[in-house]
């Protein structure tokens, strides 16, 4: 509720009581006969009427701020994936080179190395990430890397591309990979009202539309053939693909 | 013995214009009752956050049910009160029978309920507005702020439906209510006991009209039950009467 329009509210309600209560009925009395009811009522029913186009105009696409932005991220139906498990996404290094494409490519960064050795630094943000590492079939002194992220979605609001990549950095063979913090996403949505809704079996139930599935987010290195990596970080989190 | 032979539609359809004029004023309480659902409806109706370290995601859902939900509150009012004492004594002064009486107030009721619906769909459409300009709009999600016109028109028709179905009911207990005033205490306690034995009762009633998701059949159900139970008041206030 609108800090300032609540209390403002309120005192109208409040003010209309007060001056009921003090005696406004029988003065009102006068004017309350069912010619000027009906007129009355007529009235309310047209304002009502009239508000339908113009709130037509008013919300149509484009002419208000509201955003084409978040329109589009607005998805017709969720994957299948998604809505069997939230952990559907959470590759294994056998499926990583074939489901890779399905991801959004959030980034992609190459790093020309000098040195045989690759280091992974130890950070906590790597414990929300799955690092795949896969030899290339040459030394070409070029290391290669891809952030990848899965579906994300708050209902169907898919967020995927509003998810800013790690960071990744490299330093004398030190590779670094840190999450972006993030401003937090805040979404507000209008639902049609259960008289409508009862009738639209596909649209999306209310358990659906307020869940947020994060889904997961890869790092994907070619490194190349001959380089020896160490991981400081814990042992699972890097896994090499074959 | 009277000249005139006046047919029972015509008596009704009098009384019914009359007690129209006569409640008319019952318009505010309406318009007051959708206003102060319109204040309530300013709230979210659900909010949701989720956080994964990285990531802060929230949202608040908005929706005009509440809107409907006082207008229902309304009609069970108006339904009590058409049957109440002090409003059947402005029938005195008209031709009159427990049939044709009952049959003016249940067409009186249906008026109501249909003019219900159709203003607190249409304040949806305000509350949609008042939402927009309000809150920070560029944070809205626009798919179901902007309603169609079958959408309105869909929900002005079941609203009237849930409205007229909400109305028979509190009209038939009223009746039942008036034939004998115990009525007050054993229906209330019939009700709460039917709960207790049967937990799933009031849920399994509920659903059969609001998990129904074929328009046609819904409005079925709905007009069917509010015959049965119209007919039931009408068969009570009947008997109440020649007893008398």
């Amino acid at each position: 509720m609108n800090i300032i329009l609540l209390p403002v509210l309120l005192l109208v309600f409040l003010g209309a009581a007060f001056l009921l209560v003090k005696g406004l009925i029988p003065k009102l009395n006068r004017f309350i006969t069912w010619r000027n009811n009906l007129i009355f009522a007529g009235i309310y029913l047209g304002l009502l009427l009239l508000l339908f186009p113009v709130a037509s105009f008013l919300l149509r696409d484009g002419f208000h701020q509201s955003n084409s932005d978040i329109k589009n991220l607005l998805a017709v139906k969720a994957p299948k994936d998604w809505t069997a498990s939230p952990d559907t996404y959470h590759l294994s290094k056998e499926e990583v080179s074939d489901r890779i494409s399905e991801m959004h490519q959030s980034s992609s960064q190459k790093f020309k190395v000098n040195t045989n050795r690759l280091i992974i630094a130890d950070s906590d943000d790597l414990r929300n990430l799955q690092i795949f590492i896969k030899r290339k079939d040459i030394d070409d002194g070029e290391i290669e890397v891809g952030t990848y992220i899965s579906p994300q979605y708050a209902g169907n609001i898919d967020f995927t591309q509003l998810v800013l990549p790690p960071k990744i950095s490299l330093e004398n063979g030190n590779m670094r990979i840190e999450l972006q913090s993030q401003e937090k996403l805040e979404f507000k949505r209008f639902n049609a009202d259960f008289t409508i809704n009862q009738f639209k079996p596909d649209n999306w139930d209310t358990r659906e539309m307020n869940t947020v599935r994060y889904g997961s987010r890869v790092v994907y290195i070619h490194i190349p053939k001959s380089m020896e990596i160490v991981n400081n970080g814990p042992e699972f989190l890097v896994q090499m693909v074959d | 013995m009277s000249l005139n032979e006046v047919s029972l539609t015509a008596i009704m359809i009098k009384q019914y214009l009359y007690k129209l004029k006569g409640y008319s004023g019952l318009i505010y309480s309406l318009i007051v009752a959708q206003l102060l659902g319109l204040l309530f409806s300013m709230g979210p109706r659900s909010s949701m956050s989720s956080g994964n370290g990285s990531l802060y995601v929230s949202m608040e859902t908005y929706n005009s049910d509440t809107l409907l939900i006082f207008s229902l509150a309304w009609i069970i009012f108006i339904a009590a009160l058409l049957t109440s004492k002090p409003y059947r004594s402005m029938e005195f002064s008209l031709v009159s029978n427990p049939i044709t009486s009952n049959l003016s107030n249940i067409i009186l009721l249906l008026t109501f309920s249909v003019f219900a619906g159709l203003t607190s769909t249409l304040m949806g459409v305000l509350h949609r507005l008042i939402m927009v300009f309000v809150l920070d709009s560029s944070q809205f999600i626009m798919d179901g702020l902007t309603l169609g016109i079958s959408d309105l028109l869909l929900g002005i028709l079941v609203s009237s439906l849930y409205l007229i179905l909400l109305g028979a009911i509190a009209y038939l207990v009223r009746v039942i209510i008036e034939v004998n005033k115990l009525f007050a205490i054993i229906l209330p306690t019939v009700f709460i006991g039917l709960l207790r034995a049967y937990t799933q009762f009031l849920g399994d009633l509920i659903t059969f009209y609001t998990s129904e998701n074929s328009l046609g059949i819904f409005t079925f159900k709905v007009l069917m039950t509010s015959i049965f139970l119209f007919g039931m008041s009408i068969a009570l206030s009947y008997r109440r009467e020649v007893r008398r």
